[in-house]
Order: structure tokens, then sequence, then C-alpha cells
């Protein structure tokens, strides 16, 4: 900077932030664009059966476009960021420098066209006066002199180290990220910038809710502004993306975005230094293709098929990951299901997880049908399932509560997150479990408040965690629970895991199940059916509880 | 080659998107020059201002170049489906001009 303290006192903010106004726009239509391009462009021929060499070239050519976009959309955020941090840096700056100037006047002292404080001049007879200089007053001008330098010096460093701060961070923003020739890497590099550019600026960790309460984090969200949101989705989605109580639209973009560089980083780089052996490194890269692929297949859907990715973490309980996925808007719907599944599920299930969501949701649609009410069907791979103990013989979690207690919080925050986002509009709410999931719920039911369910459903139970329905905060009269006639759990059933949901004593209802096998629940029959009729608040088709005269595992 | 299946009407439906998106985002690209620009005439001296002028001059064509990909993929994909669309008339021209008879049919009935 020339003359430091002149361009300092002329700084005008207005061209940054215009400027970072612009660029921001600019985020904003990358992002649209995208969506757009995937759900009308991209999407639909997707579906449209095209096949052939043409459109081979023609689809690595549009996702290669949607990969381009969402670099805009992160790259021209940052810039954003970058320009409305300087330009509200130096103008406090030249605020601290004005009040500094302001102040050395009214103490009597000048202040040069350079920034240098000076004395005010001796007059003619002071200057003949050898004790004027020594005078006591003049003394303490002086040091008053030395004060207003230090404050208009500080200043004017504030102001240089935001400029070279932000011209650093500018430089690593430039369009090579898009001309440099590589398959992989972009996408990834982008979320490295963020992190970058964060540090040049001296920026400290945005804050986002600890996501312990989601009614605090949907406060948070609504009290930002539109431009706030839209940098902390483009600049910190994997923050925003798995609070609970955030509208599923919002957490659907952010988890996008995650996901496509966390993949995309992997699809660069190698195991090496990433402190994961070369199967973990690979089945983490392809348990994170397969998620984007079912949620590519879904873009363009319609409304009630359209995925909303809630939430993912790939490394989680030892890469078995986790994942939430919503089929239909939940924040929307008259009836949202929430499915638990059970032994053995990780991210690697999630296509058969999403078959069976499906499934739920076309039974719910036509246990309601002429009704034109909309159903979400959300499939909830939130908890460290056990491991099936044939596989990993030592391991016999299965056998007991604990991944179910550990898992419980989760999933009754999870419950509650879906009720704030949806706040006035109360979506009838119930909550299915299969196998193993079935103790989670049971767990996640009994424990603190419940889980603000109008309905729980248990399927293929060993147990519960409880001896009784009304231990699961629900009125019994809405817990349901069925097995097929050969499902193999019944011998588990009341071991180790809370008594036998299906006989008399534990309470509820037990709807019809026809099919057969641990599995087959959503074959089609009125096993179905019947979970269909739950969903949508409908009368299932009921059985008998079991009768027995065995002791309670309690007493055991 | 593998199996051909196509829905050409899909195909132009798509092409009429990517052109509009390709419109549509060429206004926040001509904005983000622009803006840039006039930061960096107003805040001669800053070097961050500089900068800016640097980045924005890069991502210039960068940005125009997405504009241009998304014109040339609605571009290709109207070409795509008139093709088929042209191949399917040109197929049923085949099978209207030179009609199949039963054996005993004489030519041309």
């Amino acid at each position: 900077m020339s003359n430091d303290f002149e361009l300092l006192l002329s700084f005008d903010p207005t061209g940054l932030h215009d400027a970072a106004k612009a660029w921001r726009a600019l985020s904003n239509g990358a992002q649209s664009a995208d969506n757009r391009h995937r759900n009308q462009v991209n999407g639909p021929l997707r579906h449209s059966n095209w096949e052939g060499e043409d459109a081979k070239l023609a689809f690595t050519t549009l996702g290669r476009t949607e990969q381009i976009l969402e670099i805009v959309h992160v790259e021209s955020a940052a810039v954003a960021l970058t320009l409305d941090t300087v330009a509200n840096r130096i103008s406090q700056a030249q605020t601290n420098l004005k009040n500094a100037v302001h102040r050395a006047e009214e103490w009597g002292l000048t202040v040069g066209s350079d920034g240098i404080v000076n004395l005010p001049p001796l007059s003619k007879g002071e200057q003949n006066d050898p004790d004027a200089r020594s005078d006591p007053e003049r003394k303490a001008l002086a040091t008053l002199r030395g004060d207003a330098q230090d404050r208009i010096n500080k200043a004017l460093a504030d102001a240089k180290e935001a400029n070279d701060q932000g011209d650093r961070a500018l430089g690593r923003l430039d369009a090579d990220i898009l001309t440099r020739p590589r398959v992989f890497g972009s996408t990834a590099e982008t979320a490295t910038d963020v992190k970058d550019v964060a540090k040049d600026l001296g920026l400290a960790d945005p804050y986002v809710p600890d996501n312990k309460d989601p009614q605090k984090s949907a406060d948070w969200w609504k009290s930002l502004t539109p431009e706030q949101q839209s940098s902390y989705l483009a600049l910190y989605p994997d923050k925003v993306g798995g609070l609970d109580g955030l509208p599923a639209t919002v957490r659907d973009e952010a988890n996008r975005l995650a996901l496509d560089q966390e993949l995309d980083g992997l699809q660069a780089g190698n195991a090496r230094g990433s402190g994961m052996t070369a199967d973990e490194y690979n089945t983490r890269e392809q348990n994170l293709m397969k998620l984007k692929e079912q949620l590519d297949q879904h873009d363009s859907a319609a409304e009630d098929k359209q995925l909303f990715l809630l939430g993912f973490d790939a490394k989680a309980y030892n890469g078995d990951g986790k994942t939430v996925i919503a089929m239909g808007n939940p924040d929307t719907a008259d009836h949202t299901a929430v499915l638990v599944p059970g032994t053995g599920t990780t991210i690697d299930s999630t296509h058969g997880n999403l078959a069976r969501v499906n499934d739920m949701q076309e039974a719910a649609k036509q246990a309601s049908k002429g009704t034109n009410q909309k159903v979400s069907v959300i499939y909830w791979l939130g908890y460290d399932t056990p491991e099936i103990p044939v596989v990993q013989a030592p391991n016999l979690s299965v056998g007991w509560t604990a991944r179910a207690e550990d898992g419980a919080e989760a999933l009754r925050q999870f419950t509650q997150g879906t009720r704030v986002a949806q706040g006035d509009h109360h979506s009838h709410l119930s909550v299915f479990s299969h196998s193993y999931g079935t103790t989670l719920v049971g767990a996640a039911a009994a424990g603190g408040n419940g889980l603000g369910a109008d309905d729980i459903v248990a399927i293929a139970s060993p147990g519960m965690t409880v001896q009784r329905a009304d231990q699961l905060h629900i009125d019994p009269s809405h817990f349901w629970t069925g097995r097929a006639a050969d499902d193999s759990i019944e011998y588990a059933a009341g071991l180790t895991l809370g008594d036998d949901p299906m006989i008399d004593r534990f309470g509820g209802n037990n709807f019809l199940v026809d099919t057969s096998g641990h599995s087959g629940y959503w074959d089609g029959g009125e096993s179905l059916a019947n979970q269909g009729r739950i969903i949508v608040n409908a009368q299932p088709t009921t059985v008998p509880k079991v009768h027995t005269n065995a002791p309670s595992v309690r007493d055991h | 080659m593998g199996d051909l299946k196509v829905d050409p009407g899909e195909i132009y439906k798509s092409a009429g998107v990517a052109r509009a998106i390709g419109e549509d985002f060429a206004k926040p690209c001509q904005a983000v020059v622009t803006a840039s620009q006039t930061a960096v005439s107003q805040l001669t001296g800053w070097s961050v201002a500089a900068r800016l002028g640097q980045v924005a001059g890069g991502w210039a064509p960068v940005l125009s170049g997405v504009g241009d990909r998304l014109k040339k993929t609605a571009d290709n994909l109207t070409a795509t489906a008139q093709a088929y669309t042209n191949n399917e008339h040109a197929n049923v021209e085949v099978w209207h001009k030179q009609k199949i008879g039963e054996a005993w049919e004489k030519p041309g009935q």
C-alpha cells in the first residue's frame, strides 16, 4: 500500500461488498443450475431408458457439468466470504484510525497526511525559551502524542493484515481448480480450499450448534440471514447436514455436497497415509459410490419418490457407516414412517433397505387410496447394528442390549428433530423396526421422554428391553407387533433382550403376518399391507396375542 | 454397441432445460466479472483488490465456458433427438415403400 494512511482514510468498502454479493449470487446460481440439471436434464434422461454409446458419452458429459457447477458453487462462496471479511476488517481499522485522529486533534495534536502525529508547534516566544520544551504540560502532551501514534499505527497494521490475508486467501480461489487437467480431486479440493481460506483469514471455526437439541438447532438456522444460510451450505456442508431439527431440503443439499467432496477425495487419493488399510479404503470408497448411485437414480423422480439425504457418515462404527435417507419430504408429509433396521445392516445395505422403504410407501399409498395424502418413509441407520455372529463368531453383541442402549438417544433426537422440522404441520409419525432394530426402538422409546411417535411397530422382535408396551411412552393401543410363523427369531424372543412383544402379557396389538421367514415382511401380502395401514393411521388386520405362562425375562 | 432404446421427446425436453439453465447462469457470471472490475477500479492501491481482479479475470473465461458447455449440451441433445426421430421416420418409410406381401400376391399390391 502506498501512503497507507491516506489510503485507509479514503477506503470505501462498498465495492468489495458489492463484489461479494455478486460472487454469492454466482454461488447460488451455480447451486440452482446444478439442481435443475440433476432433476430436469440428467435425471429424466436416466429414467428414459436411453442406452447405447451415445448415451454413455452424454451421461459422462452431464455428470462432469454437475461437478463443475458444484465447484463453482463452493469456490465463489469462499470468494464472497473473503471479500466481506476483508471489507469489514478494513472498515473497522478505518473507524479506529479516524477515532485516533479525532482524539489526537482533541488533545491539540496535529496529524500529517503521512499519519505522523505532531506536537503543536512552539510559539516564537517558546522557541527561544529553553524551559518551554521541558514544560510538564508539553511533556504530558508528548505522552499523548505517543499514544495517538500507537493507535494510528495499530489501525494501519490491522488494515494491512486484513488486506494481506485477503490477498493470500483469494490466491487460493483462482480458476486453476477447473483448468488443471485431472479426473478426480477438484471437488475434494473445494473443501480444502474453504479450510485454508478460513485459516488465511484467521477465522475461528464457524458456530454450529452441538446437535444435542433439535429445537436449538432449528432456532439457530432460522436466525441466520438467507446469505448466511447459503454460505453455511456451501462452505460447511459437513457441519450442517447432520443437524436434527433443520429442514430436510437443507440437510439434503448439505449432505449431497459433503458426500461428493468426500467421495472425490477418496477417488483422487489412496490408502497410504489415510490411516486405513487398502481394503478399508476401498470399502469406504465403494460404499460412498453406491450411496451416490442410489441418490442419482432417484433424481427427477416423482415428488413422493425423491430422496432426501438427512445424514451419512462413512467412517462411523469402524467403517460400517451410518446413513439416514427419506423417501418423500418428511417436513410436508401427512404421514411419516421411520424404519430402523436390524442386525448386520451397514451403509452397504442401503439399496435393499430403500427397496423396503419404497414397498412401505407404496403399501401406505394403497391404504390411503383416494385421499391424496403424502407419505414419507425414512430409512434410519443411525446406530451400530450388531454384526452377525456367524460372520464374526466372537462378536455376540446381538444377544445383549448394549448396542441398542448406545443408539437410543440418537433415535430419540432424530424423531424429535423430525417433529421440530415439521413445525406446526403435525405429521402422523410411526416408528417401524425390524429384528434387533426393535430392541433399539424399545430402548429409545422407554428412555427419556420416549420417541414422540403416534405408533410404534416391532417386526420380528427378539425383545425391546422392556416387559410391557406401556413402558414405551405410548398408549399400548398404538403398539403393533408381528412375526412370521416360521421366523426363527421366535427362539430368541424373551431371552436376553426383553420380553417377547408377541405375548399377551406384553400388551399392544399383534398384526397379521402371512409371509415367510425373518426377512419376508416386505414381500407383500397382509404383512406389507398392514404396515401400510399403520403408516396412514388406518386399522390393520390383527390376530390375538400369544398366550404364555412362561415367566418374564426379568424374572429369570 | 449396446441396446438402442430412446425416447426422443425426453431428450428434446432435457435439451430445452439445459439451454435455459445456460442462459440463466450467464447472468450471475457476467455480474461477478462486472462487480469485481468495479471494486478493482475503486480500490487502487489495495493489493487485495488487484488480486480480486486477477481472480475474476481467471474465472471469466471459465464461467463463459460453463455457459458454452450447457449450450453445446443442448445442441448435442437436440441433434441426437432429431437423429433418432429422422431415423425412425426413415425406417417407417422403408416399410411403407417396400411392402412385403404374401407369395401369392402380385408385386405392388
